[in-house]
């Protein structure tokens, strides 16, 4: 026995050791900051929460995790007390937890592992993958050795008839059902079964690290490498000055040994692909699948896999990405997408320059007029016309001010937007905030070129802004674009910019609960608010303009996915700027009618990205009769000002 | 002595004799194409009419500039007068440079002041204009379409003679000739419905030829269009595609930029259709539509169908 | 075969009438009307003689841009995009409203770089919008041009060319050393270029030669000049537009084609 155990032992380190390999392939990427978020996520998904989330897959989950877990304290157990001689296995203890409780947590176990059959192979939802032959090689050799333990500890009963067997209740009913082949059989038949038992949990053991139930050990620990607060979901950065440059991801190097380690965590259960607005659209893409394509392919090809960009994961499959984060949200096992996607299109983009017509236009623009909009009609202060409002460049000290509004390039040349703008600027004049606006110093922040994957571009506009706005003196930043609130807020720190960066949203409820907004709204409109993704997946803020909606005394209704579970308008990744492969629907249709679906007469947000896709959204979806409003949550309060 | 080089005696044509009248001189015509139409020419204010026969198109411009040089030698003309388009955009800063002269091109006015010609032409895609005069003569000058009024018929005749293209060096030969792209004529059309980038996609292209045929008009493209590949080149209008003058000129996801509106400036009226109500389509057009295009032209056709 | 790409830097060509003003003191637009970018039709030829390059007909090419000041942003992308040389030609003295003025300086640039047997330039440059360099270059050089080109080929030993015609599309084949201009084509997109060939060309030198450096005096340049602006100016342009409104597209529709008939510009009735 102590010889199988060693081969195991052996087996498993051996198993292990190949796994360290490829992740020390990687990157540095730090994961030792904020240690004690990272804590309570790692409890909560021991506690199982997260899993809990999905309510069959989820209570399979917990019965197999809970029940293996007390399984496996029960055989530590009688290795401590018969092979060390650490005699815990007496008394109250051995009754209350080896008895009683190491049997109903097997029964749970096999209830769970029962489940799990049932949904596999009889459900079958969709996203779960087919034909894989992975999971019966789980689940067959875990429920034979559930099996043959409880079958062991029924012959026990049934030989000795031990006083105390009704404290294994499973064990007794197999002790009944085995009772029939008699003592002297079951005798004889014991040391087999028992050595079938030890040994199959010994090649079980050794066989961990080389399939599925490798993710016991790498999930728990991949929650807690992975970022726990925002900034999330942004690419690693480039260093252009490195001798030679990694432009992106093209080989298991080019990875952090975060993201390699994530390939190893995953568990196969297809989340990520059932919340991904890009699959459900039809398009070529399934994050799951580009985990497991890029986990495959190294661990056939080692550190020479690849190209990875372009080879592995196909460019139609990466242009797909809207990098809404569902994907990250809906995970388990914490693992990070959207870096690794970005990461590959960097490559693409950088390197190999195979990208979509939409996203080279998009990106030769940008260098030329420093916004992203073609055949763009206005320039960065048409939209100020008629308004009494002054420039940051007229300011004598910015310490002056309450807050410096930075516009972003949609309201500057985007109709549409620039009523977001004007409703805005009407609030805050109303309010009596002393503000200024930063209009023509702006350059495009550049979240465009960088979820392109054109960190370049990027570097060079994200440099030139903190430049501006540092030489301004700027501290304090307001901002009704979510991606202008992830670069300034988060992703500028990299060039220094350090800001105290508000999202019009938080500013209004603010404003609204000093008082300093009086409202008269007119009461009743039944509206449903979409959840802009760089807003409340990247920046977690969901509260505040459901605060302002209800202040407008409006009839909020939610709409089936909302809040971390929104589902994306289809404008992030630079999707606002260039169309991909799509062969069904269009995200922004599927978002519209679902914002219908709550029976809403408007659809409220807070990105002006997100209101162009939904507006046209709705427009695809509406059959002739009045079509779905759409609105900033801003102009919503601007309509409703008490003079 | 002026000399009007033309191939036809078509609208153009007859604006350029139109403009050769303001230069308050004696005009000639060179009849590189249509020997038919040397008569009319006397019509229209010419006095000479020289018709050459002979293959122009087998060598590029090579033959015409060869003639044309000869020619205007031979008459000692003060300008060339040619009416601007893809043929005479290669041939006439060629010939003015053979000529010791200087080549004026998109002149859209043309002024004696103290007897010397001050020639204005657009520029800046015709966001600017410009008042020049050449510092060497002959002028030779490319007219813009519809710029002059075309030159009234008055009863007058030419002389004609003939002549024959000259030889040239083989250096440019036409090896083969691709018909133009299907579809009514542009310049012919009442009706034209034209795309622009806003349109997003090659199949939205197919939507407006629908449109064309159920209004009797000929399809157009921005050059934007053009570029993506949805629409051939030949169906490109403005500065550097065709002039056109339809009643109707639907501008449908076009942003307006000078360049194009170069080219639909004689248009009776532009209905522009655009989601970006400040596109400065607008600022030409007679009627204007903020409104998706896709929407725009599927309505469009279901209502012209219904109305069949 | 080497080839040389004339390239020009000019005003945003998208800036919208609107925004478009002229100094009336220098008869042109101010230079920070805009960015300056390189134009269309200039992109487009640098694409053809990269595609040139990339089919193994072109061997070698150069980018050739005459414009005073600093070294210019279009050379150093055209070396992004694997050029092999870039020149500038510093034309102080010479006016680049000038067309005449800009072809002398650059035939001298031509003289001077090795046997150029390809000279590639966009159709017309969208600033002033003369449309004469590539032939003025030429004629100047002796050399036979071929205009509107959209696409080229190695035909044995001359270049098969397609090009923009009244009459549709004509392919001509033309005998090198030759000019040609270039117009836009789907297929001549300028490429984007990857980043490490962007980094590399920020290393290169870009060759400035100087008027002088070229051996042309400023008498002979002078005499180069052909045209004399007397007055430049911004026409006005009038707004008339009925905007149709309404929240049923049908019923705009509707409304645009009976103004239509009303305005006796469309009949309905087939
Ligand atoms: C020397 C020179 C010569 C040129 N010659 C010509 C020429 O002959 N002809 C020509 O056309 N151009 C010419 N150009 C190019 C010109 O400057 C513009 O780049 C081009 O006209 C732009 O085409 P566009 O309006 O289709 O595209 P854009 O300017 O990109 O405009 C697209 C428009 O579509 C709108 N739009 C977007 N989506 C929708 C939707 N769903 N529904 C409705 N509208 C929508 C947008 O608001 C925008 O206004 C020339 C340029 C130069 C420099
Ligand atoms: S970020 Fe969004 S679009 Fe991209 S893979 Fe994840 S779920 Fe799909
Ligand atoms: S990446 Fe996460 S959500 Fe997706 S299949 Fe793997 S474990 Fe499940």
């Amino acid at each position: 026995m102590y010889a199988s155990m060693t081969v195991a032992l052996l087996v498993f380190a051996y198993g292990v050791w190949r796994r360290l390999r490829i992740w020390r392939l990687g990157r540095r990427q730090v994961v030792w900051d904020h240690l004690g978020a990272r804590f309570r996520r790692l409890l909560a998904a021991l506690l199982q929460a997260t899993v809990l989330r999905r309510r069959l897959p989820g209570v399979m989950h917990a019965l197999v995790f809970f029940g293996f877990l007390v399984l496996f304290g029960g055989t530590l157990v009688v290795f401590l007390d018969s092979d060390l001689g650490i005699k815990l296995n007496h008394g109250a203890f051995y009754l209350g937890f080896e008895s009683l409780t190491v049997d109903l947590f097997g029964g749970l176990f096999l209830l769970g592992l029962a489940i799990a059959v049932y949904r596999r192979y009889l459900l079958r939802p969709w996203f779960l993958e087919r034909r894989e032959p992975s999971d019966a090689l789980l689940l067959v050799p875990l429920l034979l050795i559930a099996l043959t333990g409880f079958a062991l500890e029924g012959m026990r009963l049934a030989v000795v008839h031990d006083r105390w067997g009704g404290w294994s209740p499973i064990g007794l009913a197999f002790s009944h059902a085995l009772a029939p082949l008699g003592r002297s059989g079951l005798r004889s038949a014991y040391p087999w079964l028992w050595a079938a038992h030890v040994l199959m949990w010994h090649a079980f053991l050794a066989a961990i690290p080389y399939t599925k139930a490798m993710h016991w050990f790498t999930s728990p620990l991949n929650i807690f490498f992975s970022r726990p607060v925002a900034p999330r979901g942004v690419p690693a950065p480039t260093d252009f000055d490195a001798e030679p440059v990694r432009l992106g991801i093209s080989a298991p190097a080019d990875m952090t040994w975060k993201q390699l380690f994530d390939l190893d965590a995953c568990t196969e259960c297809g989340r990520c692909e059932s919340v991904c607005p890009a699959t459900a659209a039809g398009k070529p893409l399934s994050p799951k699948r580009v985990i497991l394509d890029l986990r495959d392919a190294i661990r056939a090809g080692g550190a020479d896999a690849g190209p990875l960009a372009g080879g592995v994961v196909l460019p139609e499959a990466l242009w797909a990405c809207t990098t809404c984060r569902a994907c990250e949200e809906a995970c388990p096992v914490g693992i990070e997408h959207v870096s690794t996607i970005i990461g590959l299109r960097q490559n693409l983009a950088m390197d190999q320059v195979v990208v979509p017509p939409g996203v080279a236009e998009t990106v030769t623009a940008l260098e030329a007029r420093e916004h992203p909009f073609r055949g763009a009609s206005s320039g960065r202060t048409d939209w100020l016309e008629g308004l009494e409002v002054q420039e940051l460049d007229a300011v004598e000290d910015a310490d002056d001010l309450e807050v410096v509004y930075w516009i972003g390039c949609a309201a500057a040349f985007d109709e549409r937007a620039q009523q977001i703008a004007r409703a805005l600027v009407r609030v805050l004049q109303h309010a009596g905030v002393r503000f200024a606006v930063v209009a023509s110093k702006e350059r495009c922040n550049g979240d465009v070129a960088r979820r392109t994957g054109n960190e370049f571009h990027y570097d060079m506009l994200g440099n030139a802004n903190v430049e501006m706005l540092n030489g301004a003196g700027v501290t304090r930043i307001l901002t009704h674009c979510p991606h202008c609130l992830q670069q300034l807020r988060h992703e500028y720190r990299r060039f220094g910019g350090d800001y105290e960066v508000v999202h019009h949203t938080e500013l209004v409820a603010s404003l609204i609960e000093q008082g300093r907004v009086r409202l008269a709204p007119d009461a009743g409109e039944r509206v449903t608010f979409h959840d802009p993704c760089y807003l409340g997946r990247y920046n977690r803020q969901f509260d505040a303009p459901r605060l302002v909606l209800d202040a407008l005394k409006v009839q909020r209704v939610e709409m089936a996915r909302s809040r971390g579970e929104s589902f994306c308008c289809g404008a992030g990744g630079g999707h606002a700027f260039y169309e991909d492969a799509d062969d069904g629907e269009k995200i922004n249709a599927i978002r519209a009618r679902e914002a219908a679906a709550t029976g809403a007469s408007t659809v409220v947000t807070a990105c002006p990205f997100c209101l162009t896709m939904l507006a046209s959204g709705a427009r695809a979806v509406s059959s002739g009769e009045q079509s779905l409003r759409t609105r900033d949550v801003v102009e919503l309060v601007a309509e409703a000002l008490a003079d | 002595m002026i000399l009007v080089a033309l191939w036809d005696l078509g609208p153009a044509a007859r604006e350029a004799l139109g403009a050769a009248g303001r230069l308050g001189d004696e005009i000639a015509v060179a009849l590189l194409g249509d020997p038919a139409s040397a008569e009319e020419a006397g019509a229209y204010g010419a006095t000479q009419a020289f018709v050459f026969d002979g293959d122009f198109a087998g060598s590029g411009g090579e033959a015409a500039i060869a003639a044309l040089t000869e020619l205007a030698r031979e008459l000692g003309a003060r300008a060339v007068l040619l009416p601007r388009d893809d043929r005479t955009a290669e041939i006439a800063p060629r010939l003015a440079e053979r000529l010791g002269g200087t080549a004026v091109t998109q002149v859209v006015a043309i002024e004696l002041t103290d007897g010397r010609p001050v020639w204005t032409r657009s520029a800046y895609g015709g966001k600017a204009l410009v008042e020049v005069t050449a510092a060497a003569e002959p002028v030779v000058a490319t007219l813009t379409r519809g710029a002059f009024a075309p030159a009234e018929a008055t009863g007058g005749t030419a002389t004609v003679s003939t002549r024959s293209a000259p030889a040239v060096d083989g250096a440019v030969e036409l090896l083969e000739r691709e018909a133009p792209s299907t579809g009514a004529s542009l310049e012919d059309a009442k009706v034209i419905v034209s795309g622009g980038a806003g349109l997003g996609a090659a199949e939205a292209f197919r939507e407006l030829e629908e449109l064309a045929g159920l209004l009797g008009g000929a399809v157009g493209a921005s050059l934007a269009a053009v570029d993506a590949g949805w629409a051939p080149a030949d169906r490109q209008v403005g500065l550097t595609g065709k002039v056109v003058s339809p009643d109707v000129y639907f501008a449908i996801g076009i942003s307006g930029a000078s360049q194009h509106l170069a080219g639909i400036g004689g248009a009776k009226a532009v209905v522009a259709v655009n989601t970006d109500a400040d596109a400065p389509i607008f600022a030409s057009a007679r009627l204007g539509v903020v409104m998706d295009c896709h929407t725009f032209i599927r309505s469009m056709i279901e209502q012209l169908r219904s109305a069949t | 075969m080497h080839a040389v790409v004339l390239l020009k830097e000019i005003l945003d060509w998208e800036l919208p009438a609107s925004k478009f003003r002229v100094d009336d003191e220098a008869k042109r637009p101010p230079l920070d009307l805009g960015p300056s970018l390189l134009g269309p039709f200039e992109q487009n030829a640098l694409e053809l003689a990269l595609q040139l390059k990339d089919a193994g007909v072109v061997t070698r090419v150069t980018a050739l841009l005459a414009a005073p000041g600093e070294p210019v942003d279009g050379l150093r992308k055209a070396l992004a995009l694997r050029c092999d040389e870039a020149v500038q030609v510093v034309a102080e003295g010479a006016d680049a409203a000038d067309p005449s003025q800009t072809a002398e300086l650059l035939v001298a640039a031509l003289r001077r770089l090795e046997s150029p047997e390809l000279v590639l330039a966009g159709r017309q440059a969208g600033d002033w919008d003369h449309g004469q360099v590539g032939y003025l270059v030429a004629e100047r050089l002796g050399l036979p041009a071929v205009g509107l080109v959209f696409r080229a080929e190695r035909d044995g030993d001359r270049l098969r060319v397609w090009r923009v015609a009244p009459g549709g599309v004509e392919q001509l084949g033309v005998r090198p050393p030759a000019v040609l201009t270039v117009t836009s084509d789907a297929s001549l997109q300028l490429r984007m270029g990857s980043v490490m060939d962007r980094m590399a060309a920020n290393k290169k030198p870009i060759t400035r030669w100087t008027v002088e450096d070229l051996g042309l005096s400023p008498e002979r340049l002078a005499a180069a000049r052909r045209l004399e602006i007397v007055r430049t100016w911004a026409p006005e342009i009038e707004r008339q537009c009925e905007v149709i409104d309404g929240d049923d597209p049908a019923e705009i529709v509707a409304t645009v084609l009976s103004r239509l008939e009303e305005l006796k510009l469309l009949s309905r009735s087939p």
